[in-house]
């Protein structure tokens, strides 16, 4: 009779064991589950940042901006900074050395208005490209600073830059 | 004893995951891309837009055309772009905007709302002008009409002869939606001002 009592103390205590294990098991998959979904919103807060600073970068940056007397006008592109901006590039050392600025990103420039013409700034999208889970695209408006010609003239496009994550 | 125990660790658990739930996995991402964007976009566009030369009106700027537009709106402008057709500078640099507009925020698929106005007539803009009927727009140009009330002169029409309203695609961008900072430039006139403005809403 007491070795049957003592016998269902155990089979309790054996129970109680089990349910307490499953809770814990089902509670560090719930913790992982969380965890997961919080490193993901943090990846994708961290590139859409990310795109911003690129997009900040490429519109103001100083080898295509347009200037005069050292005076920077806002929004603005010059097309022959530009155009010597994008043979300079081609070049392996000078490409690599704006590896660390833009990433993995594309960034063009294309003119709309009064012509229709396109320019590949940077380009390190291109190896194994399908690898990429995400891409943001962000369109600048600017305008495209022709000053070969008096009185300088202007022409509308924008700046595409994407990233990829 | 230990099912009272049992009972307990499981009302624990329970509140910290629904804690977990609420706090957590509810929480949505702080993303400033797309409000970046809209500011970007809005005044970016202005700004390059009135500064471009016109393809094929005397080399002036658009917004050489715009305040000719506004100055001597009741002809129709004093530039004539298009000697043969009779265009004039409000018709020529209104066909012009809405080419911009489409191959760039409509291509691009935002809400949004593009309008010209003089002094403080926002609701009686000088590009697109209001209409109820095609009797109120200029010659070459169409009035888009939405559900009720007023709509808006255009030039623009798609592969099958229905206008378009690149100046605000479908009406979604309105007076009480949700928007950024809007892309806003004033031109002086001969009296009074001239306001350039492209709104980008929400959604």
């Amino acid at each position: 009779m007491r070795n049957t009592r003592a016998q269902l103390k155990m089979g309790e205590s054996f129970a109680v064991l089990v349910v307490f294990f499953i809770l814990l098991g089902i509670g560090l998959i719930f913790y992982n589950a969380i965890q997961r979904s919080s490193v993901r919103e943090q990846q994708e807060e961290s590139l859409d940042k990310r795109a911003i600073q690129l997009a900040q970068a490429a519109a103001f940056l100083p080898e295509i901006q347009c200037s005069f007397a050292d005076v920077v006008q806002e929004n603005c592109i010059d097309l022959y900074k530009l155009m010597a901006f994008t043979q300079m590039a081609r070049i392996d050392a000078n490409y690599l050395s704006y590896r660390t600025l833009f990433g993995n990103s594309r960034i063009a420039v294309r003119e709309l208005y009064p012509n229709s013409r396109s320019w590949e700034i940077y380009d390190a999208a291109q190896p194994g490209q399908t690898q990429y889970r995400t891409k943001i695209s962000t369109f600048v408006p600017v305008a495209l600073l022709d000053a070969s010609v008096r009185p300088e003239t202007y022409a509308f496009g924008y700046l595409n830059v994407t990233l990829y994550g | 004893m230990e099912l009272l125990g049992i009972a307990f660790v499981v009302v624990i658990v329970s509140i910290g995951m629904m804690y977990l739930l609420v706090f957590m996995v509810g929480k949505p991402p702080k993303l400033l891309h797309a409000t970046f964007v809209q500011k970007e976009v809005s005044q970016n566009f202005i700004g390059a837009m009135l500064r471009a030369q016109s393809r094929s009106c005397r080399g002036l700027s658009i917004s050489d055309l715009l305040q000719d537009c506004a100055n001597y709106d009741a002809t129709g402008g004093s530039v004539v772009c298009d000697p043969l057709n009779d265009v004039r500078s409000c018709a020529y640099v209104q066909q012009q905007i809405e080419e911009l507009l489409s191959s760039t925020v409509y291509k691009w698929k935002y809400n949004y709302r593009f309008r010209v106005y003089k002094n403080t007539e926002q609701r009686n803009p000088l590009i697109p002008e209001n209409c109820r009927s095609v009797d109120e727009c200029a010659s070459g140009q169409q009035c888009v009409l939405p559900g009720n009330g007023e709509g808006s002169c255009v030039v623009s029409s798609d592969d099958t002869g229905n206008p378009i309203n690149y100046f605000n695609p479908e009406w979604k961008c309105t007076d009480s939606s949700d928007k950024e900072t809007p892309g806003v430039q004033p031109l002086p006139l001969d009296v009074g001002t001239l306001t350039v403005m492209l709104e980008i809403c929400r959604g």
